[in-house]
């Protein structure tokens, strides 16, 4: 949708609940997009026991959201197509700066910081090629965007940086869309998914992982990169649904992918569709969620070893809870858990309001 | 195909103030009450009536195994299609304890990928091990349910293998009878279950009665994407090249179009539950009955008229016609139960 930059500003201003940093200094923040039963959007900090530091409305369902390293912003990108994203600072929810997309660019829910928090990343959709493009924008500019590069591929959405903050991991989910046609699938017989290393220096990418001609239709999405340089990521299979590839996978650092596996009745519950995935605290095991399947996956990942499911409805938002082993995820429809893999069971998070809120895909950690 | 009921729920999800005012959404659901009200007039009930048909398949295979004869044999068919509907009538259920431990595969593993009721199948009957009762449960998913015992009567050869007397003949009925005596065990533990569950939600807090009636009314909108996108699409295809009757749910049996019908009949009835009678959305119940009613009334066997392209359009009418009835489902069923579904799963990111 097209946004008009002073009545969002102004929204977000009357919107603003302030709750105050010193209360939940000793715990573990988490931040996410999410609607209220009103239908409005907005960003959201919290904490696992559904303490609420602050929201602040947005114009529309917001996406991803990363955290700069080196100052209080945070970003929060539109969703798929969309035209904007907002610079807010994490302490207190106050908008710095609404940045819209250039002409002939539109957001595709992603980004993340440099090392140094000085430029964001974030993927982008080059309309008249079709080709991915990383928007680069200039963090003390007022978030300027000053350049672009490739992202070696179609239709990128996530995207990580590699330990050592230099290369980034983008995955291009190989489908190409335009905000036209809303989100339909364009090139659904002739995706090109692929994971690619690119230099954001130089644009040059360092490899690229083609998915072959097999597996055209598993879209690859979501990104979960360890500190050993080793990745997780998740995917979506485009292709005939009676088909039920592998949906998770390792790239090496250098290039080399596995497969994780897990038994095939567990595999059809997922129905061909991850929203999100994530490392535990201790980064040995990974959590996947699958909303249409409406199931959270678990593997371990220092074995490969499935390690089972747990049914939640409309799960999508996963991020690392602070004991080593749990997660917190989201839905749109029932609220915020805390899962713990190797039981793969679920507990709710007590006296919280967290459930009155339809929880967007993506939750990140701020503190 | 996703993109149609996509497009329909976003729609609805962010455009809530300009395009839906003359949809009254529930401001103040009373979830606990719904949640029993779904769970003892609408599940509960159909449960009963599966439970009931299982039990008298099983005594069929018993009666036909005991003395194999043709009357027996006709049962065992009159049997499977009064089950088969008895399923297709609370298929859309897919909450509470039929999603535990694998029930809902247990009963028809559906659609069937990678050949799996076919391999298990054909590796239970060469095999040489005691074929019990008590032994199915522990088996492939795959080989324990209606998928299975379909296979068993309606395959190419089955019913003359069956009928032949001899030592695989013995083996198909042992296995038809450890089958049909599986349904009944997993049919009568879903039924044990929903009682504990029923008594949680009358007297628990709102949070597990809330996520029932999420869980009802998402169920209620997979139904009809069930039905249009898997049980009409991927057969029909978008031309009569791209068909593949076989993909089509119990098609050695012909029971296709009529268990589709049920389907929607059962969405029909639990809409009707839902929104009542004479409020706004009752045209959700009436469009439903009437794409059950075109499933119904078509003149041929579906997987037949896949193929036949002056038969297609009879199909794609049916198709429309629950389109139309799963966009009026979608816009009418989450207000009037004060949900919203489909935020994350409907996304598409």
């Amino acid at each position: 949708m097209q946004i008009d930059r002073r009545s969002f500003m102004l929204a977000l201003a009357s919107s603003f609940v302030a709750g105050g940093m010193p209360a939940f200094a000793r715990e573990r923040l988490y931040v996410s997009a999410c609607n209220d039963a009103a239908g409005v959007s907005n960003l959201a900090v919290f904490t696992a026991d559904g303490g609420t530091l602050f929201k602040t409305q947005l114009p529309d369902r917001g996406h991803d959201i990363a955290l700069s390293p080196a100052s209080p912003d945070l970003v929060v990108f539109a969703r798929r197509p969309g035209d904007w994203m907002a610079v807010i600072d994490r302490r207190n929810g106050a908008v710095k700066v609404v940045v819209r997309s250039p002409e002939g660019r539109h957001f595709y829910g992603h980004g993340t910081y440099s090392g140094d928090g000085t430029l964001l990343y974030a993927t982008e959709n080059n309309l008249e090629t079709g080709q991915g493009v990383l928007g680069v924008y200039d963090t003390a500019a007022n978030y300027r965007r000053i350049g672009e590069q490739p992202t070696h591929g179609i239709g990128p959405h996530d995207v990580a940086f590699m330990p050592g903050k230099e290369l980034l991991l983008v995955a291009n989910g190989g489908a190409r869309t335009d905000p036209a046609s809303g989100r339909e699938i364009l090139n659904k017989h002739r995706m090109e998914p692929s994971l690619a290393l690119v230099d954001p220096r130089s644009g040059e990418a360092r490899y690229k992982v083609d998915f072959g001609s097999d597996l055209t239709g598993l879209s690859v999405r979501h990104l979960a990169v360890a500190s050993d340089g080793e990745a997780a990521f998740a995917c979506q299979y485009e292709g005939d649904p009676e088909e039920a590839p592998p949906l998770v996978g390792l790239v090496s650092k250098d290039g080399r992918t596995r497969m994780l596996g897990m038994p095939d009745e567990d595999l059809y519950r997922l129905n061909n569709y991850l929203g999100a995935i994530c490392l535990d605290g201790s980064e040995r095991l990974i959590a996947a969620t699958s909303p249409r399947g409406g199931m959270a996956a678990f593997w371990d990942r220092s074995t490969g070893r499935y390690l089972g499911l747990a049914p939640m409805p409309d799960v999508c938002g996963v991020a690392a809870a602070p004991e080593a082993g749990t997660f917190i995820v989201s839905s749109g429809n029932a609220g915020v858990k805390i899962a713990r893999a190797e039981t793969h069971d679920l507990a709710r998070v007590g006296g919280s309001d967290l459930d009155r809120y339809m929880w967007d895909n993506h939750i990140e950690i701020v503190t | 195909m996703l993109r149609f009921l996509s497009a329909a729920l976003i729609l609805f999800l962010v455009l809530p103030a300009a395009a839906q005012e003359y949809v009254p959404v529930n401001q103040n659901p009373d979830f606990k009450a719904e949640a029993v009200r779904i769970a003892e007039q609408f599940v509960v009930p159909r449960y009963e009536a599966l439970a009931a048909r299982f039990l008298t398949q099983n005594e069929a295979w018993k009666t036909y195994c005991g003395k194999p004869d043709d009357r027996g044999f006709e049962q065992l068919g009159v049997q499977f299609r009064e089950a088969a509907e008895a399923w297709a009538a609370v298929e859309l259920v897919r909450y509470g304890p039929i999603s535990e431990d694998f029930r809902y595969e247990r009963i028809a593993y559906w659609p069937e990928r990678k050949n799996d009721v076919a391999r298990g199948l054909a590796r239970l009957l060469s095999s040489n091990d005691a074929l019990t009762e008590d032994s199915m449960y522990d088996r492939s998913v795959a080989v324990q349910g209606m998928s299975a015992l379909e296979r068993l009567l309606y395959d190419e050869g089955a019913a003359a293998a069956l009928k032949a007397g001899d030592l695989g003949a013995k083996r198909r009925c042992a296995a038809g009878q450890a089958i049909s005596f599986n349904l009944t065990r997993v049919s009568k533990d879903v039924l044990t279950d929903w009682k504990p569950l029923i008594q949680k939600l009358k007297t628990g807090d709102e949070g597990p009665a809330r996520e029932a009636v999420t869980r009802f009314g998402t169920d209620l909108l997979m139904l009809f994407q069930v039905v249009g996108d898997q049980k009409l699409d991927v057969p029909v295809g978008t031309t009569s090249g791209e068909a593949k009757p076989q993909a089509a749910q119990w098609w050695r049996s012909g029971l296709s179009n009529a268990t589709i019908a049920t389907n929607l009949k059962s969405a029909a009835d639990l809409s009707y539950m839902i929104l009542g009678s004479g409020g706004p959305g009752i045209n959700t119940v009436g469009a439903t009955e009437t794409a059950q009613s075109l499933a119904e009334s078509l003149p041929a066997p579906l997987p037949d008229m896949i193929k036949d392209g002056s038969q297609r359009s009879k199909l794609l009418l049916l198709r429309n016609a629950v389109r139309g009835a799963r966009d009026l489902t979608t816009a009418y069923v989450p207000a009037a139960l004060g949900i919203v579904v489909g935020f994350n799963s409907l996304d598409g990111d």
